[in-house]
């Protein structure tokens, strides 16, 4: 059914012959594209929640959930190599600190404002494309706390166990192992605060941006 | 063989091998210049006038056109070997590569045009056949049997032997005057910078992950390379 049919019709309607999410979306621009469809659906008249049903509900909180996990493994490899850049002994020019800086922060932050354009699309503030944004951030929030969480105590048990304990036992085996720099042994802890940071603070943009577009909606009574 | 101009199957057919193009543009560019990597030069332009046809915006050209006329190629190969005195050798090798297509071309049955109407074309074989093969690996194998053997260089060309020609085409790269030169204008970090950018855009936009990450990989590396060279 073509989207002008829909958007003329009422909502029992539109129902009929709309698609569903489909089983094929995996990413998170494939959620997007759904909440589009979404809202151009909703242009008349808002569509009741029970459309979203609990498969197009569990897929958007798990395509949040995973597009988290992308940012997060990213980040568990770049923002120690920004540390690193950081931490390491010599003037640094703004261009270093300026890579660094977005080493650490360009994922989390890319994908903060790929959702924060989701706020465009809301028409009616208890829609059934609010819904399915709030089940896409809920499930963002999630899995950028949990994951973080796993990579926070991933890097931790990295300076426990292998920088502290393991390293100068091999070292006191092999003499030919380096010492460690100092500095290197501080890495793996403000790298684990950061990703946890950055994957709770960030992601909190786009639902304060949805959150404020939906209030603005609700004022001015409607769609 | 097809003899119409039309067809695109028609013109695939009239088209020899590219490899074969190659291979004889190598083998007849070493024997010439007797240096392995200069000899390199010769593998692209040595399918160039064919890899004009195939540009999609002048797909209107007829094969062994306007980009197949000896006298033009002549006249741009003198300009470019006038142009290029520092770098002759090299130069060398890139018209010998581009000299043997036009050799190769007119030996098979529709030649290459000279001007207007007027055809040069040797007739020895047909392309796509068994001879274009055995003429071109030929030629190979005749080049490197002259080389090594009839000029007194018994020894084949050894890793270390390559290397050294490797070190000599690069040696200017390799001066420090050329190296800080080339920090003094490269902003590498923000080379570094805008490819992260890109990469996450490609990443996060278009959810192109594995070149993404490639470039990611990339711009660290840019960044730490112009970091230990300074």
């Amino acid at each position: 059914m073509s989207v002008e049919m829909a958007s003329s019709s009422n909502a029992d309607q539109v129902l009929f012959g709309f698609s569903p999410p489909a089983a094929s979306a995996k990413t998170l621009l494939d959620a997007i594209t759904l909440i589009q469809e979404y809202s151009i659906a909703e242009d008349k008249s808002p569509l009741p929640k029970s459309f979203l049903t609990l498969k197009g509900q569990a897929l958007l909180f798990g395509l949040g959930f995973f597009a988290s996990m992308d940012s997060v493994i990213y980040s568990f490899f770049l923002v120690p190599i920004g540390m690193f850049i950081f931490l390491h002994p010599g003037e640094k020019s703004v261009s270093t600190k300026l890579f660094a800086i977005m080493l650490m922060v360009v994922m989390p932050l890319a994908m903060s404002v790929l959702l924060s354009s989701l706020a465009r699309y809301p028409k009616w503030p208890k829609g059934l494309t609010v819904f399915a944004i709030g089940r896409l951030l809920i499930g963002i929030l999630t899995g950028g706390l949990v994951l973080s969480m796993i990579a926070f105590a991933a890097l931790y048990l990295f300076l426990t166990k292998v920088m502290l304990y393991y390293y100068p036992l091999w070292q006191a085996q092999y003499g030919r192992l380096p010492a460690l720099p100092e500095y290197v042994t501080f890495i793996p802890l403000p790298s684990a605060w950061i990703i946890l940071a950055l994957h709770i603070l960030l992601p909190s943009i786009p639902c304060v941006v949805v959150a404020f577009k939906r209030r603005q909606i609700r004022e001015k009574g409607g769609g | 063989m097809a003899q119409d101009n039309n067809g695109s199957a028609g013109i695939r057919e009239q088209i020899m091998k590219w490899k074969n193009h190659q291979v004889v543009g190598y083998a007849v560019a070493y024997v010439v210049t007797g240096d392995i990597l200069s000899s390199l030069i010769s593998l692209p332009m040595s399918v160039l006038p064919d890899a004009i046809e195939g540009m999609p915006k002048l797909k209107f050209l007829k094969h062994r056109g306007w980009s197949h006329n000896i006298l033009l190629w002549g006249a741009l190969s003198h300009i470019a070997y006038l142009v290029f005195p520092s770098h002759r050798p090299l130069v060398m090798a890139a018209i010998i590569g581009l000299a043997s297509h036009f050799l190769c071309d007119c030996l098979t049955m529709s030649g290459v045009p000279i001007w207007k109407n007027k055809v040069l074309k040797l007739r020895l074989f047909v392309t796509g056949s068994v001879a274009e093969y055995v003429i071109a690996y030929g030629t190979l194998a005749a080049a490197f049997c002259y080389r090594q053997f009839y000029l007194g260089q018994s020894q084949g060309p050894t890793m270390e032997n390559a290397m050294e020609e490797v070190k000599q085409m690069f040696y200017v790269l390799t001066q420090p005057h050329f190296a800080s030169w080339l920090i003094s204008v490269l902003p590498y970090n923000l080379i570094a910078c805008t490819a992260l950018v890109v990469a996450v855009w490609m990443i996060v936009f278009r959810e192109l992950f594995t070149f993404g990450t490639g470039i990611i990989i990339m711009a660290i590396v840019l960044f730490f390379v112009g970091q230990s060279m300074t």
